[in-house]
């Protein structure tokens, strides 16, 4: 079961890059697109969620989660905007995918969570990653 | 080429950061209030959507309402299949299938439907991010 949810994620998330790099091509307003999106993720989200209770939005988690949504709207607004800029989806797509380096390097930082010899590896790989592709760029 | 570069950059700071985020929310003890926190992360990127749209003066096609409903239910349908399969398998297994596949996939479905010719350079950035992902997941 847990590999057809794996397999579910990978068809969903392919798809996302796809149309995104699709409706980009069709010429599709970035911010109309970005709005969207995140309007049909609050519908699903909603309607997962039923019912609702008060209780369920303290102020912190209110902080937390609207901080999530702000930084994953800038996060999606550059992803668009960079295909938009003539960027190959396939680029695109393995620099967002390594951004999970950030929470990573974070953790080290804030909580002091040294990084195992693999995540270590995986850093330095991410960084040559981002520099070939950097330099294919140019 | 150098603006589609900080897009770039913006995409992956801004995904980096939501990510990093959503770990602090479980750090806080607030990870049984997922449902809640995706409600609050799409809404308030919803707020921030129409918030651009409306400062630079920006409509909503049909058009980008389909593209939208698209990219939206891949988006939420990816998170809910990550969420899903992590009750199944452990994350060791899950990251690295669900963040890595869709690099090959869209690499695969846009060489051979798009016709997009890649640099040797970013080839070799792509080949480095897939394994990157895998040892930063594992």
């Amino acid at each position: 079961m847990g590999i057809l949810w794996c397999i579910l994620g990978v068809i969903a998330f392919s798809g996302f890059y796809l149309l995104v790099d699709y409706s980009q091509k069709k010429g599709c307003e970035v911010l109309a697109i970005n709005f969207v999106v995140f309007g049909v993720g609050t519908i699903l989200a909603l309607l997962a969620a039923l019912p609702m209770k008060t209780g369920q939005f303290p102020m912190k988690l209110v902080w937390i989660g609207s901080t999530i949504g702000l930084t994953a709207g800038l996060g999606l607004l550059g992803i668009i905007m960079a295909m938009r800029s003539g960027i190959d989806v396939t680029i695109v797509n393995t620099i967002a995918s390594l951004s999970l380096a950030v929470p990573i390097l974070f953790s080290l930082f804030l909580y002091g969570e040294v990084p195992t010899l693999r995540k270590s590896l995986g850093l330095i790989l991410a960084v040559i990653s981002i520099t070939f592709i950097q330099r294919g760029i140019k | 080429m150098r603006q589609a570069l900080l897009w770039l950059a913006l995409g992956f700071i801004g995904n980096g950061f939501a990510q990093f985020l959503q770990k602090y929310l479980h750090a806080s003890g607030l990870g049984g209030l997922q449902p809640s926190a995706l409600i609050l992360m799409y809404a308030t990127g919803t707020l921030f959507g129409v918030l651009l749209m409306v400062g630079f003066r920006s409509e909503v096609t049909l058009l980008e309402v389909l593209f939208g409903l698209g990219v939206g239910v891949c988006s939420y349908a990816g998170n809910l299949a990550v969420l899903r399969a992590l009750g199944f398998l452990p994350a060791y297994t899950v990251f690295p299938a669900v963040v890595g596949g869709p690099i090959l996939t869209v690499a695969l479905l846009s060489s051979l439907f798009a016709r997009q010719r890649l640099s040797r350079n970013t080839v070799w950035g792509i080949i480095c991010g897939i394994f990157a992902v895998v040892l930063l997941t594992s």
